[in-house]
């Protein structure tokens, strides 16, 4: 291991001169941190936990470093690697080396873009995107720390697309009658490799191709296919899930305000070619959003509408993020009877391990607690209804807040004529209170409140009636240049009963598991951040977090924590 | 440029339209959660089922929501004991029909049948009877139910050890028909307590006739393990004729093995895919002697020896019905 590091730092140092001799041909980018947990595990209830270990040191120490290399003007090759030592690995006992991504992209005959290898890719919400989990959308200063790492460590990127291995490429043309312009983008990436009497190479591929007929008008036609490739194994059943969606999009300016208006309609289909017993599920969808900014205030406001029918499959729009079914990797049994806790907020900005990278096909188990109302984002199938939004930014960022309402409802019944409503409500503000009160030096209020609720009528086995609610509160004070105090409150509760529809392995319903919960965490941290500049911060934190479920047979605890975090980009 | 817009709008709209609707997802809440109650009692297809001519009993009843439910039918004579389980609002010819088959041995006789429908949920059982005029036919080849005693071209062989009951037997239940093989005795000197050999040649042929696709031949063997017996092993041999002389040569020629123990008490059917029999020597995994290939067709003989370690004192089997089947194991 040691030779394959002095390797690397030899390749790296003896780049080093070219990239002083022969200008921007060959450099170096990356990141680094170093994390240190010292976590302490209070099992509660009437019995003394004496199984437990409760207290651990765990930690790591990592680099990544990209080379970026530039043989000719329009290739550029990007190779990243990681080094990883953990907290008590001594003299490379512990020590991983990693390549974390390599990609190939470049510009051909100044016309067609492309790239190879590790790429992010994204198209429309209903065809390709990366959705942003509910339970996660408002962080506050504390845990949002740990969670930008897992995200960058697994990328979860905020622009919301997916980062996959295979080729996409996009290219334009502009025409002077009929049409002004003409844009394509195409993508193929390998899902799974397929193996002997086991599943078959699985890819998901498409693209996008854009018209834009006027200035302010754009008309897309997506379409995206997850697929099996017959013969890779000895499977002889092979998926195949196309989608294609057609969106078109309209601005128009007017004196005080900007406006946009965006339909999107499409339709998939998914099959198992091969299985008889297998269904076919087609169904479709219509998205239809109105916003406008004023641009004297710079206040926005929205309104959409949409209906996606109970069949609409899209694994590329409706693969969730986080791994409902798997289990956290800390403290993952506790109590006497050593019983598997469940997956809590905390763990979900903790623990890697928890997260999906890959496209998935169907649709994936949820936990109703972390979002009921749209577990697969947009897209979520069987919903109808509008979402509106008002947000505001003050022109010097001293000031802002979103407003968020959706009224949903399930199109079809699922067991009953009877259809659940959904009601999601999201509040959030910032404030920079230094420039209000003339302080020198930061300080800075956020807050949320996001809930949601799922209700429905009927008999008594039909009634549901579920509700989530997140209030959160973060604040962070520069008493001394670069030296800030920082603090976060999170109290996060369900509680209620629905039904959770059990899927089989077609995706369809078979099944319902009555889900009854009356769930408290409650989240407060605090801490000292030294800013050495915007990439490169120091952190000590203290974070107390508490679980209770009063309607499960799963004991309440207590996780408190120091953390030490180092982390720069370079 | 209206046009064109136009025309994108109704193209967005007939895309969305095309999909196909369905009115309700996943099970009725009803069938799962609401009350129950019965709409038609248990009833049979017939009073009088003859198996042996592929008839086929089915049960019906019906209820105003799905319930798990079981059916218990229990010969009079026999004690044979078929269970049929399911979650249903209904019970007809996809979930609750009777081939004649058992689920707990012996197998079926002709006989009365009591039958028992219950629902737990509700607690409540069902009754009815039924008359089986002839059992069940098992397809495939039939190397020994021991009816009609031995036959004269097996070859038996006992030691002479303590207690020795290595014999065709009927005092206990047999798992089908009247008789069983017992194979019981203490010998402390050696292993083997005693063998039978199935050759070919007791049936008139030079080969068992069994399809040639290892893949679809199965062996099958009711053993009964008595209560307290511990060291029972029973080995079963299959010796292939791989040049089709006539005669097995071990130096040159396949034999595949295969050892069975830790049988439950009572008993137990043992079913077995001719490719995964594999060469044995003194239990372990050896290279076969011959081409290397299972070939069901050129099986010469089958042997059965009964072993129990000398040290450890008296050991007992019971056997019946051996057969070999083709594409699926036996469904007695």
């Amino acid at each position: 291991m040691y030779r394959k590091i002095i390797f690397i730092a030899l390749m790296v140092f003896s780049i080093a001169p070219s990239f002083a001799q022969e200008g921007r041909k060959v450099w170096l980018s990356g990141a680094s941190r170093g994390v240190i947990y010292a976590d302490n595990f209070t099992t509660g209830g009437s019995e003394t936990d004496t199984v437990t270990p409760r207290k651990t040191q765990s930690g790591y120490a990592l680099v990544d470093l990209g080379i970026h290399v530039q043989p000719v003007k329009n290739v550029e090759i990007q190779g990243m690697l990681r080094i990883r030592n953990d907290l008590g690995g001594f003299w490379g006992s512990g020590v991983t080396l990693d390549l974390r991504q390599l990609s190939v992209k470049g510009v051909i005959a100044d016309i067609i873009r492309f790239q190879l290898g590790d790429i992010d890719y994204k198209l429309s919400p209903y065809t390709f995107q990366n959705s942003e989990e509910w339970v996660l959308q408002n962080t506050g200063p504390i845990s949002s720390v740990p969670l930008d790492f897992l995200r960058y460590d697994v990328f979860q990127n905020d622009d919301l697309t997916w980062r996959q291995q295979g080729v996409a490429t996009d290219f334009g043309f502009q025409f002077k009658k009929v049409i002004k312009e003409a844009n394509f983008s195409l993508f193929t990436n390998r899902v799974q490799a397929g193996f002997n009497n086991g599943g078959n190479d699985r890819m998901i591929g498409g693209g996008m191709m854009e018209i834009i007929p006027i200035e302010n008008l754009r008309a897309r036609l997506h379409y995206v296919n997850l697929f099996d490739l017959s013969g890779t194994s000895n499977n002889p059943i092979t998926l195949n899930n196309p989608v294609q969606t057609l969106a078109l999009m309209y601005d128009k300016s007017f004196t005080k305000w900007s406006t946009h208006a965006e339909i999107e309609g499409g339709q998939s289909k998914m099959e198992w070619i091969g299985d008889t017993e297998a269904p076919v599920l087609e169904d479709g969808f219509f998205d239809a959003k109105v916003s406008a900014k004023h641009k004297g205030t710079g206040l926005k406001m929205s309104a959409s509408w949409r209906e996606v029918g109970a069949n609409f499959r899209s694994p590329g729009a409706q693969t969730k993020r986080i791994r409902y079914n798997a289990a956290p990797q800390a403290y993952q049994l506790y109590g006497n009877q050593q019983d598997l806790r469940d997956i809590s907020t905390y763990d979900l900005v903790r623990d890697a391990s928890l997260y999906n990278t890959q496209i998935q096909e169907g649709l994936m188990a949820f936990d109703p607690r972390y979002g009921n109302a749209t577990p697969y984002g947009r897209a979520t199938p069987n919903r109808r209804g509008v979402s509106t939004g008002v947000e505001w930014r003050e022109k010097k960022e001293k000031a802002g807040f979103s407003v968020g309402f959706d009224r949903l409802s399930d199109i079809v019944g699922q067991g009953t004529d009877e259809k659940r409503n959904f009601t999601i409500l999201s509040l959030a503000g910032d404030l920079r209170i230094d420039q209000y009160v003339g302080l020198k030096h930061k300080l800075e209020l956020k807050a949320s409140y996001q809930s949601e609720s799922t209700q429905r009528g009927g008999t008594e086995f039909e009634t549901v009636d579920l509700s989530n609610g997140i209030t959160q509160i973060g604040l962070e004070w520069e008493f001394l240049p670069k030296l800030s105090l920082v603090g976060e409150i999170r109290q996060w509760t369900s509680e209620g009963t629905d039904l959770y529809a059990t899927r089989g392995v077609y995706s369809d319903v078979i099944d319902y598991n009555t889900f009854e919960t009356k769930t408290n965490e409650t989240f407060w941290g605090s801490g000292i951040q030294y800013t050495f500049s915007e990439k490169i911060k120091a952190q000590v934190f203290y974070q107390e977090f508490s679980w209770e479920d009063e309607l499960s047979d799963k004991l309440p605890y207590q996780w408190n924590n120091w953390q030490i975090n180092f982390y720069m980009a370079f | 440029m209206r046009t064109t817009l136009k025309l994108a709008v109704l193209a967005t709209f007939l895309l969305s339209a095309c999909a196909e609707k369905i009115t309700s997802e996943g099970p009725a809440l009803e069938d799962l959660f609401g009350d129950f109650s019965l709409v038609d009692a248990l009833s049979t297809s017939t009073s009088d089922v003859d198996f042996s001519t592929g008839e086929k009993l089915v049960l019906s009843a019906r209820f105003t929501k799905s319930a798990d439910w079981q059916a218990d039918l229990i010969g009079l004579s026999s004690g044979a004991h078929k269970v049929i389980t399911g979650k249903s609002k209904m019970l007809d010819a996809s979930n609750a029909t009777w081939d004649g088959s058992t689920t707990i041995f012996p197998m079926f006789q002709e006989e009365q049948v009591a039958i028992d429908l219950y629902i737990p949920e509700v607690d409540l059982h069902m009754y009815d009877t039924v008359t089986v005029s002839g059992v069940k036919v098992n397809d495939g080849f039939l190397i020994a139910d021991f009816e009609s005693g031995p036959n004269p071209g097996w070859l038996i062989f006992a030691q002479s050890g303590a207690d020795m009951t290595f014999r065709i037997e009927n005092t206990d239940a047999p798992a089908q028909g009247s008789n069983y093989y017992d194979m019981g005795g203490e010998v402390n000197w050696d292993w083997l307590i005693g063998y039978i050999e199935f050759p070919a040649s007791a049936y008139q042929l030079t080969t068992y006739p069994l399809n040639p696709n290892p893949n679809n031949v199965y062996f099958n063997v009711l053993l009964y393990k008595p209560a307290g017996i511990t060291n029972a092993l029973a080995l079963f041999q299959f010796r292939e004729d791989d040049n089709l002389d006539g005669n097995f040569n071990g130096a040159n020629e396949d034999m595949y093995s295969v050892e069975v123990s830790g049988l439950d008490v009572g008993w137990n059917k043992v079913s077995l895919r001719y490719s995964d029999i594999i060469a044995l020597n003194n239990g372990q995994p050896v290279a076969p002697n011959g081409n290397g290939f299972h070939e069901p067709n050129k099986i010469l003989n089958v042997a059965v020896l009964m072993l129990a370690n000398p040290a450890s004192g008296y050991s007992q089997l019971y056997m019946d019905y051996l057969i070999f089947t083709q594409n699926e194991p036996l469904n007695p």
